[in-house]
């Protein structure tokens, strides 16, 4: 069976867990990161050597970073539909998996930490809102391209949903000010009516 | 084919460098940085972030470099520099991500200190721990190289691409005092022998 090491908190971990809701494969979790530690155990450096989470192993093979173990478990279970075989659908959606990954997170990031791992009266709120402005451009961005798509790539759920749709659940829980984008809060709905995103997303945060 | 922008954008060589080893014909527009265009609306319009590169095939634009780099890889290297099988392909997606989250950030304040600030303008504090976090980075490359000739396997793909460019740029550098890393070394000594990679890659730090 599938093998996913790393806390369900993670929104990193949450992307396989996610994807694996979708696919109905059934798989075994194990703790690891944050308040369970073991990122600098010898064991798991071994398996990924940047000590982060998660990390899945499928069979013997040993695979690490968020978005590929993603693009991997669609690919394999999913041709055609969660993974598009149409070369433009599919880049279009590995575009939004990696404008998550090197733009839409570094903004997020600062917020997420302020608001959901930082006490009231520690936070810093100048800084928290520099950042939430940075986030909500980016989400304007979504927010323009959802005006002509269902989803992110066309009128399907594809992996190219998933990294944003995470995001997407974080802006729209934490206590902070949001400007109306009325095409994410369309397309946010529809994830939320979705049984794997109501199971392994919509947790409190942690 | 057109692809927008300026040839000395590490994102924008990925690209370049794809189109060369899988002979793919394309034209190509200076944008970005002393060419400007990225500031206007029509740039806007094609890419929302005002980021370089943008590819332009018929009614299909497409940014993100690593995106373009994998459906150009798709479409023109099917079975070769994009693998079929799904555990080489997952190799080397992960390596194109872990390229885009962790060694390229890593890898931004020693470039940006050293390159682009005059001398007297230099954050030493930043640039060194930029130095350390890319030493550390690229020791985990090397440990993965250990076992493989190139990232997904004996043969160049699409997983070599982008870290095969910030490889010419960590050795590009005069004066960098280096731990040796034979494995990452050996593959990069390989790179070098590529008529696309010199033409594309080795041109300067600019």
């Amino acid at each position: 069976m599938l093998k996913i090491i790393g806390r369900d908190t993670s929104s990193n971990v949450q992307k396989v867990l996610w994807a694996c809701g979708e696919l109905k494969l059934p798989f075994e979790r194990e703790d690891l990161g944050g308040p369970f530690g073991g990122n600098d155990k010898p064991e798991y450096r071994a398996l990924n050597p940047n000590g982060k989470v998660p990390t899945i192993i499928d069979e013997d093979f040993i695979l690490w970073e968020s978005n590929s173990c993603t693009r991997y478990l669609a690919a394999k279970h999913a041709p055609g539909t969660l993974y598009p075989d149409d070369l433009e659908s599919r880049g279009n959606a590995e575009r939004w998996m990696d404008w998550q990954l090197a733009t839409m997170s570094p903004t997020l990031v600062p917020v997420f930490w302020g608001m959901v791992r930082t006490a009231p009266e520690d936070r810093d709120l100048d800084a928290i809102e520099a950042s939430r402005k940075k986030l909500s451009t980016n989400i304007a961005i979504m927010d323009n391209h959802l005006a002509n798509s269902t989803y992110m790539a066309g009128d399907n759920l594809t992996v190219g949903d998933i990294p944003l749709g995470i995001t997407a659940y974080r802006w729209f829980s934490m206590d902070i000010e949001r400007e109306p984008y009325h095409n994410v809060q369309r397309w946010y709905d529809l994830l939320c009516e979705r049984p794997a995103f109501q199971e392994h997303i919509m947790n409190p945060m942690a | 084919m057109k692809i927008v922008g300026r040839k000395s954008s590490s994102n924008v060589q990925k690209v370049l460098w794809c189109c060369a080893e899988l002979d793919i014909e394309y034209e190509c527009e200076d944008a970005g940085r002393e060419f400007g265009v990225v500031d206007t609306d029509a740039f806007f319009r094609m890419n929302p972030n005002r980021r370089v590169p943008v590819l332009i095939d018929g009614d299909f634009i497409l940014w993100e470099s690593n995106a373009i780099v994998r459906m150009l890889s798709a479409k023109y290297g099917m079975g070769s520099f994009f693998p079929e099988n799904l555990q080489a392909r997952a190799n080397a997606d992960r390596w194109m991500d872990w390229q885009l989250a962790t060694l390229g950030p890593g890898f931004t304040g020693m470039f940006h200190g050293l390159i682009r600030d005059k001398p007297e303008n230099r954050n030493l504090d930043a640039i060194n721990k930029s130095i350390a976090t890319t030493q550390a980075n690229l020791e985990i490359l090397d440990g993965y190289l250990a076992n493989s000739a190139f990232i997904a396997g004996d043969e160049l793909t699409m997983g070599d691409i982008p870290i095969g460019i910030y490889a010419y740029r960590w050795y590009a550098f005069e004066d960098l005092e280096r731990k040796p890393l034979p494995n990452l070394e050996r593959w990069y000594a390989s790179l070098q022998e590529r008529p696309a990679f010199r033409e594309f890659v080795m041109v300067g730090l600019g």
